[in-house]
């Protein structure tokens, strides 16, 4: 009886201990742990990339803030987040590349400044286009994670 | 004697209590900084950066950049380095004749404002004349109690 309790105890002890273990290795995985950094601030970029790449407006959403805009290539300015998910989602907007390159990374706090180069392609409004863009995309730090809250497009032109 | 120095100091306490509210008011209004970073004093900055691209002044224009400021151009290029337009201005190769800025939209992030507007610039680059529309960005960086430009991204509008 008495070596009964004591495995119980045992068991008491060690189960609390292994829990500690899967905690302890999440914490060191788990990029919000981090808080906000140059290389994290990269990897949220390259998934938006990727999002953008696959046409996957569910995953674009996820990235960007509710306050989020565009300022486009040809210097409008457009609103809202929903606007390439739902321009994917009806069809409007598809792309067949976006690879990114030379990347400027710039962290300021909880505000990092992402510009890279662009090479994108696919179709847009039923017409096909392929441009080279130079792109800004500002990132904010909120509850763990980065969301991005604008994006500024240039076309690079070659004189 | 007695009633002298009561009148003095009863005018003494009016002086004060009419003056001390409009030096309180002047000091309070020039030291924006002390008020921490808002939409309206980065606004502010961002009009006195137009003021001095607008007048070619390149300690102006030095004064609001930070140290690691950039520019990715109109045309897509990026620039490193503040000393880029004034630089530009003193060798006479930027002259500018107009900078006006329209539709400004700001929004404040903590210790970090982005300023995007309207720009209609003309004036001489290397020799050539040149009068565009560009949609630029500004972004701010609230360092030792004042704002500090530190990326200036530039479309140019079709």
């Amino acid at each position: 009886m008495r070596s009964h309790v004591h495995s119980k105890m045992l068991v008491v002890l060690v189960v609390p201990i292994l829990a500690l273990v899967p905690i302890s290795a999440s914490a060191r995985d788990g990029k919000p742990e981090a808080g906000p950094t140059a290389e994290n601030a990269m990897a949220a970029e390259e998934e938006l990339a990727r999002a953008f790449r696959n046409n996957d407006a569910d995953a674009i959403s996820n990235l960007l803030d509710s306050s989020w805009a565009v300022i486009t290539a040809n210097g409008d300015v457009a609103e809202g987040p929903s606007i390439f998910p739902e321009g994917i989602k009806i069809g409007y907007r598809t792309l067949k590349t976006f690879d990114m390159s030379e990347p400027r990374v710039r962290l300021y706090g909880n505000v990092a400044l992402i510009t890279i180069k662009l090479d994108l392609a696919g179709v847009f409004g039923g017409k096909p286009f392929d441009v080279l863009e130079r792109e800004t995309d500002t990132w904010v730090w909120k509850d763990g994670g980065w969301k991005c809250v604008l994006t500024h497009e240039s076309f690079v032109k070659h004189s | 004697m007695k009633l002298s120095i009561r009148h003095r100091m009863a005018a003494l306490v009016v002086v004060s209590l009419l003056v001390a509210p409009l030096v309180i008011s002047k000091v309070a209004k020039s030291a924006q900084a002390a008020d921490g970073p808002t939409a309206e004093n980065v606004m502010a900055a961002e009009e006195d950066l137009a003021r001095a691209m607008r007048e070619n002044d390149p300690d102006g224009i030095a004064r609001w950049l930070s140290d690691d400021w950039a520019v990715i151009s109109g045309k897509g290029g990026v620039g490193e380095g503040k000393s880029i337009f004034p630089d530009g201005i003193r060798q006479s190769y930027l002259t500018r004749k107009t900078f006006e800025i329209s539709e400004p939209r700001v929004r404040l992030y903590g210790n970090v404002a982005l300023v995007t507007t309207k720009v209609n610039t003309s004036g001489m680059f290397g020799g050539k004349p040149f009068d565009v529309v560009e949609r630029q960005t500004d972004v701010w960086v609230w360092k030792d109690g004042g704002w500090k430009c530190v990326l200036t991204h530039e479309t140019l509008e079709k």
